[in-house]
């Protein structure tokens, strides 16, 4: 699996059509989500995937954990469960050598793929567990900080129906989200696709296409992109478009939105877009890619006000309303 | 900049300029269409109100200028390299390759080699001038099709308006320079004057300005409706009736032109007298401009006058014919009897009315009875001629009937006008200003006789209300006063005997008539105007006549004012008869206080009874030649119309014809002075 060769634009397109392809042998439907979350593992973010229950949430992140050739690891968040089921724990051990003493149980975050699911029905203090790891890649256990191996991205689900005994998420923690993807019910042909690939006696499996070091090195080959000083300001001025209190954001921001996105969604824009021109054979970010991954990038880092809140305001349709009073160039 | 990188750098250039022709377009598009509509509007407007023309394209097109600073601060703005190919990039759909490549001119390392080489063979099969067209936008096209659009209706407005009806139209006519050119006159008049004068002359200034301003807007809007009117008439009629149509204009407005014309000229005389003489010329010149505004004015003052002269032409052979009127004016003004203090007391009691004496018949009628037998006129009946109120009310319906008759031929000048809307409109101006010009010389004329009409009415007054009295307070006043004045200067106490009992006699023998006078004129003068007749009536019918001239009729219950108490002395006689019956009037037996006294009151009750007084032509020539000094004094205030009827109107009195211009009537007009049936 591992290679000597070079990354290029050309191999990272081949490489990342093959890994979407290999989950597409489980996953119907959904390219969008599939494709933001290898995306997001590309731009060295943490994915959230937001849907109701049964749509495939947890199936796409094993999915992906089958197509990476990476480590992978599932934390069912529960209100009783503790940090330290996230992060590990010193325990005592006794060796017939060295006699008593405490040895580090690693916790589920040391694995290169965390799946968090329902990560919102954990206790604040759990969920804040992993804002260190998804952010500084390390854990701190008893004093002792903990590198977590590379690469490493969390990807959280959690169900917007359901509310009742959930703690949502903190907006530090929701900013550490690269993206926030929305898995949509299938339709038809898909939900019949689902229903052949699920209940019959085959089982598809995504076989791995991709290494820890390629995605290392897809990764390295990511920053090297240019963008120009017109799209990066571009995409400074959409993040600062969601800002109601920023000159010239528009009435909608100023109406609605309470705080806007920080600058992780800038870097994350830029990043996103940067992943798209390789993918579209470019060696360029352009204004349209910075575009095409705004709404993902955007949604969860813009916190409505009393009014928005009360309206009811859809978010995705705010950010697509704030991003189109933002002219290109 | 790397050598390799020129054609990215020539694309920038090129797309430098198409960007700016870009913006420069977009900004036309943006404003040009909403002005260009505006401006289609306004000529529309403007062709519907007025008529457009070539003076007022200018403002039609001022909406045009929007696009144009639109367009010029588009091109000024500046385009720089990055904006430039960025346009370029989204409009070949590069995804901003150009862009990229040449922000990271001259870096080297990762992609950017790759990514400068990929844009390097982008931007050779890039065409600026294909990719940004400027003209091509299809924004610029609403635009486009809007100028197109304005252009057609300003062809089609001016190709209207652009007529010889149209330009005239838009020139003022000679009435509005000759108006123009008035008023700056009355401007450099009024500010030539020291402030007192000014003042002075502020209310006749005012109302010139007025009466020349609304004929000069009603010139105006007639002109302003023209173009219309004449493209209608021209689309009906053939050639030669718009031809004649046009002939007919100048004749029209002439009408009215050559009456503002005459009333310009007029004043322009006055005025180059008025800058080198004193503040009363001054003032006769501005009086007399407004006085003799137009020439229907003038009429009105002919007519006016032609009236009484025909009633003074009739006077007299009413007065000469054996008719009963004459033996009535014998029996009033002749009767031997009523020499003396009788007969004055008769003339000063009834107000006028005096029955016939004894022995002469019942038929005795005073001269304005005679005078309307003379002219087939119904005679009140004999039971109610003495009455001085239905003396006073037959005396203010006479009066409506003279402006009834004045109006009627203002009317009759008004018809011959009509048929044509512009001349009817400009002959509508001139008979307000005609009406508003005889209301105002009635007015001065009631204000100045004493009587005032109810109220200031503001505007035309079809009807005159005239004051009962034909002479009133001030004037009386004055004439007391003014004889005072004479009989001080030198007045003896012989002319004041004659002035007794001489004159009755000498007016009857010369076969001398005089204009009636109010029998409450000079009792106004002492106290309210409607109630001192009846009051004074009374108060002096008293004295009844020895002579036979008849008590008076007078019976009101609200009389005995002082000036008439005076004459009655204790016992119930009256001080003229206390004093004759001590005999002394001729014969000198008089203090000369008591000679004064009778004097002035004989004088008093002379100017009370008018005709009826009889003669006493020593004290009444003293009289009139002081009302003619009064009246040449107040003449540079009065309106020539009235001048001149009050000095006929006083030479009527005093007997004789002279004292004014024309022949003075003897025969006042109704409205002046209440008639003795």
């Amino acid at each position: 699996m591992a290679t000597t060769e070079p990354m290029t634009p050309e191999r990272f397109r081949e490489r990342f059509s093959a890994v979407e392809e290999e989950i597409g042998k489980v996953i119907v439907g959904n390219r969008d989500v599939v494709r933001g979350v290898l995306t997001a593992i590309l731009a060295d973010g943490n994915v959230l995937l937001e849907g109701v229950p049964g749509v495939g949430k947890t199936q796409i992140v094993k999915a992906v954990g089958d197509a990476l050739h990476l480590s992978f690891a599932r934390i069912q968040f529960t209100p009783d469960l503790m940090p330290a089921d996230i992060t590990g724990t010193q325990m005592v051990v006794e060796d017939e050598v060295k006699g008593r003493g405490f040895r580090l149980h690693k916790g589920p975050v040391f694995h290169h793929v965390v799946l968090a699911d329902e990560i919102n029905r954990a206790t604040p203090k759990t969920q804040s567990a992993l804002l260190e790891a998804m952010q500084e890649r390390q854990v701190t256990i008893v004093g002792q900080t903990h590198a977590l191996p590379a690469p490493f991205f969390v990807v959280a689900t959690q169900n917007p129906l359901e509310m009742e005994g959930t703690y949502p998420l903190p907006e530090a923690q929701l900013d550490r989200f690269i993206m926030k993807l929305r898995v949509e019910f299938p339709d038809l042909p898909q939900l019949r696709a689902i229903l052949d690939r699920t209940t019959t006696r085959l089982k598809p499996h995504a076989d791995a296409v991709l290494d820890g070091e390629t995605i290392l090195a897809m990764r390295r080959l990511v920053r090297e992109v240019p963008v120009a000083p017109v799209v990066l300001d571009h995409a400074i001025r959409l993040v600062l478009a969601t800002h109601p209190q920023a000159e010239g954001s528009p009435a909608i921001a100023r109406k609605y939105v309470r705080y806007g996105a920080s600058p992780r969604g800038a870097q994350a824009l830029v990043l996103c877009a940067k992943i798209r021109a390789l993918l579209e054979g470019r060696f360029n970010a352009s204004t349209d890619d910075v575009r095409a991954h705004a709404i993902a990038v955007l949604r969860h880092r813009v916190i409505l006000n009393f009014e928005g809140e009360a309206e009811g305001v859809d978010l995705d349709r705010l950010v697509s309303d704030i991003v189109a009073t933002v002219r290109e160039g | 900049m790397t050598p390799d990188l020129a054609p990215i750098a020539r694309a920038a250039r090129l797309a430098r300029s198409r960007v700016r022709g870009r913006a420069v377009a977009a900004a036309v598009a943006r404003v040009g269409a909403p002005a260009a509509v505006v401006s289609a509007g306004l000529a529309l407007s403007l062709e519907v109100a007025r008529g457009l023309t070539g003076s007022v394209l200018p403002l039609v097109l001022l909406p045009l200028v929007a696009p144009v600073v639109a367009a010029a601060r588009a091109a000024a703005r500046p385009v720089g390299d990055a904006r430039a190919l960025k346009a370029l990039d989204d409009a070949a759909g590069l995804d901003d390759r150009l862009g990229t490549a040449l922000a990271f001119d001259g870096a080297e390392g990762g992609l950017i080699g790759r990514q400068r080489a990929d844009a390097l063979a982008r931007a050779s099969g890039v065409e600026p001038r294909l990719a940004l067209p400027v003209v091509g936008a299809a924004r610029i096209r609403p635009a486009l099709l809007a100028l197109a659009g304005l252009l057609a209706v300003l062809g089609v407005c001016l190709s209207l308006d652009l007529t010889p009806e149209a330009g005239s139209g838009a020139r003022p006519s000679p009435l509005e320079d000759a108006a123009d050119d008035l008023l700056a006159r009355l401007d450099a008049l009024e500010a030539a004057q020291p402030e007192g004068v000014r003042k002075e002359i502020a209310s006749a200034l005012t109302d010139l300005r007025a009466q020349v301003e609304r004929i000069r807007d009603r010139e105006r809007r007639s002109r302003a409706n023209r173009p219309e009117a004449s493209r209608e008439q021209e689309r009906e009629k053939p050639a030669a009736a718009v031809e004649a149509t046009r002939e007919e204009a100048p004749r029209e407005q002439a009408i009215t032109a050559e009456q503002l014309s005459a009333l310009h000229d007029r004043l322009q005389r006055d005025l180059a007298a008025a800058f080198d003489m004193d503040a009363e010329k001054v003032r006769r010149a501005v009086a007399d401009a407004v006085n003799g505004s137009g020439s229907a004015a003038r009429k009105a003052e002919k007519s006016f006058s032609a009236m009484q002269a025909r009633e003074i032409a009739q006077r007299p052979q009413a007065m000469a014919s054996p008719t009963p009127g004459t033996q009535g004016s014998r029996a009033i003004f002749g009767g031997k009897q009523g020499i003396g203090v009788g007969g004055q007391q008769a003339m000063a009691g009834g107000a006028g009315f005096a029955p016939p004496p004894p022995g002469q018949g019942p038929a005795g009628l005073d001269p304005n009875s005679a005078l309307a037998q003379a002219q087939g006129r119904e005679t009140p009946p004999a039971s109610v001629r003495g009455d001085p109120t239905q003396t006073a009310t037959r005396a203010q319906e006479r009066a409506n009937q003279m402006i009834d008759q004045i109006k009627q031929e203002y009317t009759k000048e008004k018809d011959q006008f009509e048929g044509h809307e512009q001349q009817h409109n400009l002959h509508e101006s001139f008979q307000q200003f005609l009406e508003q010009y005889t209301f105002n010389r009635s007015q001065q004329l009631a204000d100045f006789l004493g009587g005032k009409p109810e109220g200031k009415k503001k505007g035309p007054q079809p009807k005159l209300n005239p004051p009962p009295d034909a002479l009133g307070k001030p004037m009386a006043d004055r004439k007391i006063s003014g004889f005072e004045e004479k009989k001080e200067k030198g007045a003896t106490s012989m002319e004041s005997k004659d002035a007794i009992d001489g004159g009755s006699s000498e007016a009857m023998r010369e076969g001398k008539d005089t204009a009636p006078m109010p029998g409450d004129k000079l009792a106004e003068a002492n106290g309210p105007p409607q109630a001192a007749a009846p009051g004074a009536a009374s108060a002096q019918g008293q004295g009844t006549a020895k002579g036979g001239a008849g008590a008076g009729r007078g019976d009101g219950s609200e009389g005995g004012e002082p000036e008439t108490h005076a004459l009655q002395g204790a016992g119930g006689k009256s001080e003229i008869e206390r004093v004759l019956g001590r005999g002394a009037v001729r014969d000198g037996g008089l203090t000369p206080e008591e000679r004064r006294r009778v004097f002035d009151r004989v004088a008093t009750v002379k100017v009370q009874g008018g005709l009826n007084t009889g003669g006493d032509e020593p004290v009444l020539g003293g009289y009139f030649e002081e009302a003619d000094r009064l009246l040449d004094e107040a003449s540079e205030e009065l309106p020539p119309l009235f001048r001149d009827y009050a000095r006929g109107y006083f030479a009527a009195l005093s007997g004789g014809g002279g004292g004014g211009e024309t022949q003075p009537p003897r025969a006042s007009p109704a409205s002046k002075a209440p008639q003795s049936p």
